[in-house]
């Protein structure tokens, strides 16, 4: 059977080696291959495929697990190894790797599969796909690398292999977010991050949920970006939103399906060709054809789907996901019988408008502190006094609390407050050593509520510098050497209660 | 301290081991495991050692074993920041162990004066139990007050004629008439007011607050109890350290005592030929000894006895400079009398609280004992109010002009209220009353509590409550609200169960009472 133009058969008796270096050959052009190939002849393209691809892609999110846990495993590996107590682990690290790069193609494979039978398409999905399918390149090429290195060494080509395995990790973190926003929404993981955190990565503020009253007008009704996360992502608006009478369908129909159905029918993930983001695109309807028929419930794809029983394998939404609420059952009903007008006011349902959320006005007493908390502590340590908040709401502001060493407060230390003099509301400066000088400093504390100088050295002179503090609801000046003329300006205030006993200013 | 057999893995986990090396302190397990494991441990310690070498044995073959020093002990919340934006810093607690009688103090019940020696209507006793005191009784005669009331001030609270002197303040107290507790006698009743439960064990009010809140004054404790001279010693009940302990809170938020005779502090002076510098090198010797068992241990009441120790150093100057009222203005001794000169009186006391509350300690409770008046209750209420009278009226006085009223709670009340018939013999002059849970009345005033306000009512007979009732878990709740606290969140983990001043039955804030 064998010719000598032809590569020996595997079943060759005379040359095995070369048959099985052909063999290998073979796989890893196939594997290669197919990794480029696949997603660029078969991307996904929003059609739902056969329900054997889908059923073995759907391992994907199984599978991928595997790659992401072995690959990182294996720099701890290196590292560990280079230890004299942990030189044998390091010969795992080949195994590790060869099984983390095997798996990523497997997972690649899978991914393909499902996100070309399963109706995904988007940017999101094929850059994950793409990213993917790189990954597996990149540990299979770290794998061949780690060989030529312990054979040759390190001055060889093998001397790639370090970078190839940190690209690789760096490719996995970013395909693996990716993944994650695939599956829980694309703010999933920004959405209670710190602040702090946030800023140091370059995000925007979060967006606040906003309901649809609330929102402002597009007036095109057309949808800007839907997003995979209904929930993270301000509801779709359209004309008449915010007015006094706004649409039917934008006030009702459109929060619900948001909720319940654009998850799996949007721009990224057109299951059964439907999307139902926006207003146009779906009342174009998927594969099944049109999903609403105006002034035909009973007639309606999307109407029939969500009232079967919930076990029904043609149920919406499928996947056990919450389904839509009997009283939302009932709108998308009216709606359609009313005609599915995209335009039709609330008015003619005889409904008001969705209020919307009450916004719950908290009063600070000052700027949060937890923002200058390094200054706050700073100026602690340098004075060995304390400053310590309110309550727990960091609006409510500071004490400067000075009972365990009055004698260390002095008109120096309050002239280092300045940085936060801002946060400070209740001064306890009883029995202290400030004076006049440092009643000029204590002007600049604007959110002052509370101040207490009793028994301290400070007069009517020195009284008059904090005119600025109108916020002031107590004055403590017991013991102090102010008198009735100095008292007089301050005695005009309603809302300040003054303490002036055995003072020259004392009432009789 | 080394110690060769801390080589063998299971000697090294042992409790006493020498504290170098790894201990099962450092192994990644949660925090309050670790607090639940160092209670058992040391009750056992406690119980002896038998056992514990094969139980920390089992502990390391779970966790495997690893790492070094003990954990620091959790003596407070992990935030000592109130919940929200308190009204009170502090708190002044006037408590009149023995229960004084409401009938002849705040809760006026003019009709009575017709009803002298008639037998309290079985249908307002309702079935009550009676002590048994009065349960042999043959007959319940109701006793009138003798006493004279007056309705004084803006507010118009009814004032008996015993608080001469509080009446000029009526206007700021807002008296609650409708407290009300379970138990029936001193002991359970004195220990549910003061620790929230009947049993003791449970920590203080005053700990409760140390514990959620800290100190404003590292040089003071921020709990501390007086006690003072009785002006009558009949019918004293005993007062013990059960009522300010910290229960099974950290030690050091148990109330510091300062004594009305002697030493205000025992111990406090250096002995002769002992220096400051002395004395801290002794400390330091102690302290370290102290820390060495703490790691072995990890028992964090030692921790706790390093603090007091270092608070009784620090108190060597703050309670002298406290205790010393030369430089009081002459105008104190009109206000708390000339009685407050001498040591240990309740006059004295309650300077002592105003200067401890400027000081900035947060909660201190004046205990004055005998108000158990089984027999001849007009002489003894009479001397006991001319003792107190004065000194509150001049407290309250002193803290408003202060600017101190208006961050400092203060509270004047028993344990439970007497009862509206006589203890044995009744004369129009002189009878006694028994012991009565189902009403009795109590004032507060400061920090944003209303001011002039009346609180709750009681039938014609000060028997049973018509209107309004407040439990003392209430009564509780609203001091912690005020203090900033939710009673709800302000919790330790103890056997088991979060445990909170208020317990687990429901309780709830009296926001009538607040502004």
């Amino acid at each position: 059977m064998s010719s000598p133009a032809l590569p020996p058969s595997p079943n060759s008796d005379e040359a095995p080696p070369p048959s099985y270096r052909l063999l290998t050959v073979l796989i890893w052009v196939l594997v290669v291959g197919s990794m480029a190939a696949l997603p660029m002849l078969w991307p996904a393209d929003g059609q739902e495929r056969s329900t054997l691809a889908q059923f073995i892609g759907r391992f994907h999110p199984l599978v991928l697990h595997f790659p992401i846990a072995l690959l990182a495993l294996v720099p701890l590996l290196e590292l560990g190894g280079l230890s004299s107590r942990g030189r044998q682990i390091r010969g795992a690290a080949g195994f590790v790797l060869t099984l983390g790069a095997l798996s990523a193609v497997v997972a690649s494979l899978a991914g393909w599969l499902l996100a070309w039978a399963g109706g995904y398409a988007g940017d999101l999905v094929n850059q994950h796909m793409w990213a993917g399918c790189t990954l597996a390149l990149a540990s299979l090429l770290a794998m061949l690398l780690r060989r030529v290195w312990i054979s040759r060494g390190w001055f060889s080509v093998g001397i790639f292999y370090l970078p190839t395995l940190i690209a690789s990790l760096g490719l996995m973190t970013w395909t693996a977010h990716q993944g994650g926003q695939l599956t829980h929404g694309e703010k999933y993981l920004e959405e209670h991050m710190p602040a702090t955190l946030r800023g140091w990565l370059g995000l925007p503020p979060p967006t606040p949920k906003k309901r649809p009253a609330a929102a402002v007008a597009t007036g095109t009704g057309a949808s800007p970006a839907a997003t995979l996360n209904a929930a993270a992502t301000p509801v779709e608006t359209g004309p008449g939103a915010g007015a006094a009478d706004p649409s039917f369908f934008y006030d009702r129909i459109m929060p619900a399906l948001d909720r319940t159905c654009v998850s799996c029918h949007n721009p990224n993930k057109v299951k059964g060709g439907l999307r139902m983001d926006t207003f146009a695109e779906l009342m174009k309807g998927g594969d099944s054809g049109s999903s609403i028929e105006p002034g035909k419930p009973e007639a309606s794809e999307l109407y029939r789907r969500i009232t079967l029983p919930h076990d029904d394998e043609e149920f919406m939404p499928s996947g056990g996901k919450k389904p839509l609420s009997e009283e939302e059952t009932r709108l998308i009903e009216r709606w359609i019988k009313a005609g599915a007008s995209e335009t039709a006011p609330l008015s003619e349902f005889g409904l008001l408008p969705t209020p919307p959320v009450p916004v719950v006005k908290v009063e600070t007493q000052a700027p949060d502190h937890r923002d200058r908390a390094a200054a706050v502590q700073a100026w602690e340590k340098a004075w060995g006094l304390r400053l310590v908040p309110v309550s727990q709401l960091p609006m409510d502001g500071l004490i400067l609390r000075t009972a365990s060493a009055p004698s260390r407060c002095t008109d120096e230390a309050l002239a280092a407050l300045a940085p936060v003099a801002d946060l400070i509301v209740d001064a306890e400066l009883a029995r202290t050593r400030v004076t006049d000088a440092g009643l000029v400093s204590l002007a600049a504390c604007l959110n002052l509520r509370r101040l207490d100088l009793t028994q301290t050295a400070i007069t009517s002179k020195g009284l008059q510098t904090l005119s600025p503090l109108t916020r002031l609801t107590l004055l403590n000046l017991t013991g102090t050497g102010v008198d009735e003329a100095g008292l007089a300006p301050w005695r005009t205030r309603p809302a300040l209660s003054i303490y002036a006993a055995h003072t020259a200013g004392a009432a009789p | 301290m080394h110690d060769p057999s801390c080589h063998d893995p299971h000697a090294h986990l042992c409790s006493d081991h020498s504290g170098e090396g790894p201990t099962v302190w450092d192994l990644p397990i949660p925090q309050s495991l670790k607090d639940e494991w160092l209670r058992l441990e040391t009750r056992r310690h406690f119980l002896g050692r038998s056992g514990k070498a094969l139980a920390w044995a089992g502990l390391a073959s779970i966790l495997g074993r690893s790492l070094p020093t003990a954990f620091a002990g959790q003596t407070s919340p992990a935030s000592l920041v109130p919940h929200f934006a308190p009204k009170a810093k502090r708190a002044i607690y006037l408590f009149m162990a023995g229960a004084p009688s409401q009938l002849d103090t705040w809760d006026y019940k003019p009709g009575l004066k017709d009803l002298f020696d008639k037998d309290l209507p079985e249908s307002v006793r309702g079935g009550q139990v009676l002590t048994g005191m009065t349960s042999s009784q043959a007959r319940l005669p109701i006793a009138p007050t003798p006493f004279g009331f007056k309705r004084v001030g803006k507010a118009g609270h009814w004032v008996s004629d015993l608080f001469p002197w509080t009446a000029k303040i009526a206007d700021e107290l807002t008296v609650i008439k409708s407290l009300y507790t379970e138990a029936i006698n001193h002991e359970p009743a004195i220990l549910q007011i003061t620790t929230g439960n009947m049993f003791s064990g449970k920590p203080s009010l005053g700990s409760w607050l140390s514990y959620g809140l800290g100190a404003i004054n590292d040089e003071l404790p921020s709990f501390v109890v007086l006690t003072s001279k009785m002006p009558v010693t009949k019918n004293v009940q005993a007062l013990s350290n059960r009522l300010w302990s910290s229960g099974f809170l950290s030690p050091e938020h148990a109330a510091v005592t300062l004594r009305p005779g002697g030493d205000p502090v025992l111990y406090l002076n250096n002995p002769d030929g002992v220096t400051s510098d002395v004395r801290r090198s002794m400390l330091d010797g102690v302290n370290a000894l102290n820390r060495d068992l703490f790691e072995r241990v990890g028992d964090p009441e030692i921790n706790a006895r390093i603090a007091q120790y270092e608070m009784a150093f620090r108190m060597q100057t703050s309670v002298p400079e406290l205790t010393d009222v030369s430089k009081e203005p002459a105008s104190t001794w009109d206000l708390y009398g000339e009685k407050a000169k001498e040591r240990g009186t309740f006059a004295y006391n309650c300077l002592m609280a105003r200067r401890l509350a400027e000081r900035g300690v947060r909660f201190t409770q004046i205990f004055l004992r005998s108000w158990d008046t089984h027999g001849d209750l007009p002489g003894r209420i009479r001397l006991l109010c001319e003792d107190s009278d004065r000194p509150t009226y001049g407290l309250i006085t002193d803290l408003k002009q202060r600017g101190l009223l208006d961050d400092t709670l203060v509270l004047w009340g028993g344990e439970f209220g007497r009862t509206v018939y006589s203890q044995g013999g009744l004369r129009p002059d002189n009878f006694g009353r028994d012991h009565h849970p189902r009403c009795f009345s109590m004032w507060m005033t400061g920090a944003g509590i209303k001011r002039g306000l009346s609180y709750g009512e009681t039938d014609d007979f000060s028997y049973n409550i018509t209107k309004n009732p407040v439990h003392i878990r209430d009564l509780h709740a609203t001091l912690l609200h005020q203090f900033g606290l939710d009673h709800n969140r302000l919790s330790f983990k103890f056997q088991g169960l979060d445990q909170r001043l208020t317990g687990v039955l429901p309780a709830n804030v009296i926001h009538d009472l607040l502004v």
